[in-house]
């Protein structure tokens, strides 16, 4: 377009003039801008504090505190008044004001009208998002009954929805913290204390800890961190099995470079040698145990010889691990780990860890597994769903987390049997990246009837849903209330309750899940059902019997300390009730027999790696949390690839020099979507490569992390399912590093 | 009084252009506006044929969903990429980011002006905010401050912003939008005057 006036000469002409009064009445009725006095100029405006921020750049929940000025979040850090983080946050902590102003963000609620895979978005209103959502689940409920609806949420704004669909009646709900991280290690731990063990081990006062592939300082978690360092600072020593050279295990007085798949053996070689010498704790086990002689029996092959044979270790060095552990019982942290889901055979080695704690009598004291004491708070529930028969595909897996197993979700939406799934829902979690083998999980997506996703950001799930809706961020909202105690338990014994509460007003259409959840409930027919109106109501009764509430939180600037109880017991005490059936910790348990698994923790191996090639292995990035944080410019900036851990001698074999650009191919000849830098080391094993997990994103709406790095995910095409538990084991996969 | 007159039209002009640039739908971008864009137009001596940009819209759901979706992907959440954010701070001093320095630096401004934002979650530089607050200064005849907030505000960004729109749009409702709010908006001799 080319305008040959001048503007002065345009305007000048009368019948502009004329002309200009319609425009005026097209303009705008409402202001976007309104008078106030004048504020001098140069007179700026000061920076409040604002208190009750809770951060979730990951899981571990930090309490925050945020400056913000004119409105704008300038910058966030540890609340001092907080006994876990205190004034510190980590990396991702601080870049969370990136997130909140990531122009990539979702804003308004979109309507895909290309295809599931190549979206082409239309902005649209709440009401016809939520119009059409609910019609179109409602129509699937109702041809083929509730269960044909699938949910994978994700994280503190997902519990609502979750409580929702499963009221409505489907089982088919799949968390990737428990099917693709922790919930084996739960389930093991619940079937041999009768507790989940969190991360709690009291490493700050331990004399000895044992990380099994546990890569802290790679994985960041401040408190946990702190507790870590405590603990290295007052001279416990510090074991790490790992095959990589990692942040702990540079640390450590004994690295072990284990091989991948065989901890378990490692573990029932310790306690064999344990048992043998006499150097486990007598009077714990007498006591509070169950089944010492069906263990002790099981462990008669388990000789250091057969374990150093398996695990390609040093014999001296698994008696050396040992005798250490030994010496120091019971202040030992035997760190449960987190994500736990590698071979599909984990559930026998998470019940190896925690055997391993219990016969070092490792629990209750001082060093040893604790279980912190939180203060007791409020309900506010949709109620449990009732099932149509058969329709609950976990009953497979009878020691499976809470929900159903992704891969059970994922195989009868794609083959109809038993019945069919024709709705997906992603609340949080992003599905092509936390499940192996993605052409699968791309097939069932295009599959099903609807696709409906919630998500701060774009993601890889994002371009395959029909209707996708913005939330708000964990630094514009209500939501998650966290009671727990001092970061070290041998101080003071405290308590605190905190509440997530928005720092900033939410821009553009974000909404709460509460919110959007109701609106759904009221358009599918359970109106009359709701139970809290509103994300602040659900916190109010959360907050109640604490004698809380949002306002006198916030007076508290944000978390309310109260004296605590000791998660120690006392001195010299050795006999405790658990809750497992025996009330014992049940070192052989008849549950797991009846189930027909081993009811002793027993060593499955896995599938060797075939020749020309190296095992699979993934971790953690200190500055990322998984894909969840790829497109953060100020995280990007900080490690903007993960490079791929080659040993040395196997570069040069191949002629790879350190640097080199890179790109992976599985044992099915599936090559990585993009290249990585080679990092050449004598600090990994030959026969396996490592990656930092959550890179590499397909999304080109990322415009930060598209395509930057390799994703892992991409590479796992075998996986291995966990017949206790239904968890999916991924370091199953053997690839070559090939040149760029 | 002439000076008052054609200062009092421009801001007309620019408040119109302002709505123009909002999410596109039925309600505004009906018959009437296409008839004051077309005769806007006209009077400018828009040579080409106007019934592609002005006429379907109004009358067609279909060319209004169109539209639709070209905003989106232009200025909301596009594929590949977001053409076009229209919002100061993504291009002010590569901050690259939303409520940047710049968008806080944009509410001072309209503060030490006796303005504020209406909705206090709207981002300060929001093109269509710094259109009417232009708009509102010249109705004002505050032609200096107008001049001195496009100098400083509007205008060390507006460029970049104008080039991806100029080369990303796919319809050319948008294309020549922008060249007039440029028109509208951009500094003339006449302020040396
Ligand atoms: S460890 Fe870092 S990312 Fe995680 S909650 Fe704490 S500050 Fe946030």
């Amino acid at each position: 377009m080319n305008i040959k006036l001048t503007r002065r000469k345009f305007l000048h002409s009368a019948s502009v003039a004329a002309a200009s009064v319609p425009l005026a009445r097209l303009a705008r009725a409402e202001n976007g801008l309104v008078k106030k006095p004048v504020t001098a100029p140069g007179s700026y405006a000061g920076t409040e504090t604002r208190y009750g921020g809770v951060c979730e750049m990951c899981f571990w929940r930090c309490q925050l505190v945020g400056k913000v000025r004119n409105g704008r979040l300038i910058k966030l850090e540890g609340n001092p008044k907080s006994i876990e983080n205190g004034k510190s946050i980590c990396a991702r902590g601080n870049a969370g004001i990136q997130l909140l102003y990531d122009p990539d963000r979702l804003k308004y609620p979109l309507k895909n009208v290309g295809e599931r895979g190549a979206p082409k978005w239309k902005r649209i209103s709440w009401e016809e998002a939520l119009d059409e959502t609910a019609s179109r689940l409602k129509e699937i409920q109702k041809k083929y009954g509730p269960h044909a609806v699938a949910l994978f949420p994700h994280g503190a704004s997902a519990f609502y929805p979750l409580q929702y669909f499963e009221f409505t009646g489907t089982p088919n709900i799949s968390e990737a913290s428990f099917y693709q991280c922790r919930g084996v290690r739960d389930m093991a731990y619940m079937s041999t204390f009768g507790f989940a063990p969190g991360e709690n081990v009291d490493m700050a006062n331990a004399k000895a800890i044992l990380l099994v592939g546990t890569h802290l300082g790679e994985n960041v978690h401040v408190s946990h961190l702190k507790q870590y360092l405590k603990g290295l600072e007052n001279g416990a020593k510090l074991i790490v099995l790992d095959p990589r050279f990692s942040a702990a295990a540079s640390k450590a007085h004994i690295w072990v470079a284990i091989k991948p798949g065989t901890d378990t053996a490692f573990l029932q070689a310790v306690m064999k040698r344990l048992i043998d010498t006499g150097k486990y704790d007598k009077e714990f086990v007498a006591k509070s145990c169950l089944g010492f002689e069906e263990l002790k029996e099981s462990l008669a092959e388990a000789t250091p010889e057969w374990a150093a044979k398996t695990c390609d270790v040093p014999k001296e060095q698994i008696l050396q691990v040992a005798d250490l552990l030994g010496a120091n019982l019971p202040n030992v942290s035997i760190h449960p780990g987190r994500h736990t889901t590698w071979y599909g055979n984990d559930f026998q080695r998470l019940r190896a860890q925690a055997c391993l704690t219990a016969i070092l009598g490792a629990y209750g004291v001082p060093g040893g597994l604790i279980q912190p004491k939180g203060v007791k708070l409020g309900k506010a529930s949709w109620g449990h769903g009732v099932f149509a028969e058969d329709c609950d595909l976990s009953t497979f897996w009878p020691f499976h987390p809470p929900g159903t197993p992704t891969e059970a979700i994922r195989e009868t939406t794609l083959t109809g049997k038993p019945y069919p799934i024709k709705a997906w829902i992603a609340w949080g979690q992003n599905p092509i990246q936390t499940l192996p083998n993605q052409p699968e999980t791309i097939a069932a997506l295009k599959k099903v009837d609807f696709v409906m996703v919630t998500d701060i950001m774009p993601m890889d799930i994002t371009m395959y849903a029909d209707i996708l809706l913005p939330g708000k961020s964990y630094l514009e909202r209500y939501d998650y209330v966290k009671t727990g105690m001092q970061w070290n338990p041998a101080d003071k014994p405290q308590q605190f309750v905190t509440a997530r509460m928005p720092l900033v007003e939410p821009m553009f259409e974000r909404r709460d899940s509460v919110w959007i959840v109701n609106e759904l409930a009221k358009r599918m027919g359970y109106g009359d059902k709701i139970p809290v109106a509103s994300i602040e109501e659900h916190v109010e009764i959360r907050l109640e019997p604490a004698g809380l509430s949002i306002a006198k939180l916030k007076e508290m600037e944000g978390i309310f300390i109260k004296e605590g109880t000791s998660p120690y017991a006392e001195a010299g005490q050795r006999a405790f009730e658990f809750s497992t059936d025996s009330e014992k910790v049940e070192l052989y348990s008849e549950q797991i027999d009846d189930n027909e698994f081993s009811p002793v923790p027993t060593y499955i191996p896995t599938g060797e790696v075939p020749a020309g090639y190296a095992r699979l292995v993934y971790g953690r990035s200190p500055v990322h949390s998984f894909s969840r944080t790829q497109n953060n410019t100020w995280l990007h900036h900080e490690m903007p690839e993960n490079p791929v851990w080659l040993n040395d001698s196997v570069a040069a074999k191949q002629g790879l020099k350190d640097g080199d650009r890179v790109m992976l191919i599985n044992q099915d000849g599936v090559k990585s979507r993009n290249s990585t830098i080679l990092k050449v080391t004598p600090g990994i094993r030959a026969d396996t490569v490592y990656l930092a997990h959550g890179y590499g994103a397909m999304n080109p709406e990322l415009t930060v992390g598209k395509g930057q790095g390799i994703d892992d995910q991409g590479l796992i095409t075998k996986f291995g399912i966990d017949p206790e538990t239904g968890a999916t084991g991924m370091r199953t996969n053997f690839v070559k590093v090939v040149k760029a | 009084m002439v000076e008052t007159l054609s200062t009092s039209v421009q801001s007309e002009i620019i408040r119109f252009l302002a709505r123009s640039l909002e999410y596109p739908q039925s309600t505004w971008l009906n018959h009437h506006y296409l008839d004051g864009l077309s005769s806007l137009l006209t009077e400018l001596g828009y040579q080409n044929d106007l019934t592609e940009i002005l006429a379907l819209p109004a009358d067609s759901a279909e060319a209004l969903e169109n539209l639709q979706i070209e905003y989106t992907r232009l200025f909301i959440n596009g594929i590949p990429a977001t053409v076009a954010p229209p919002y100061g701070s993504i291009y002010h001093h590569g901050e690259g980011m939303l409520n940047g320095r710049s968008t806080e630096k944009t509410l001072e401004y309209y503060h030490s002006h006796g303005f504020d934002l209406a909705d206090p979650s709207d981002l300060a530089d929001y093109l269509p905010l710094e259109l009417e607050f232009l708009a509102l200064l010249l109705a004002e005849n505050k032609e200096a401050e107008a001049r001195e907030f496009y100098q400083e505000y509007l205008g060390p960004w507006f460029g970049a912003f104008r080039q991806r729109v100029r080369e990303g749009s796919r319809v050319p409702f948008y294309r020549i939008l922008i060249e007039l709010i440029d028109f509208f908006t951009k500094e003339e001799d006449e302020y040396e005057h």
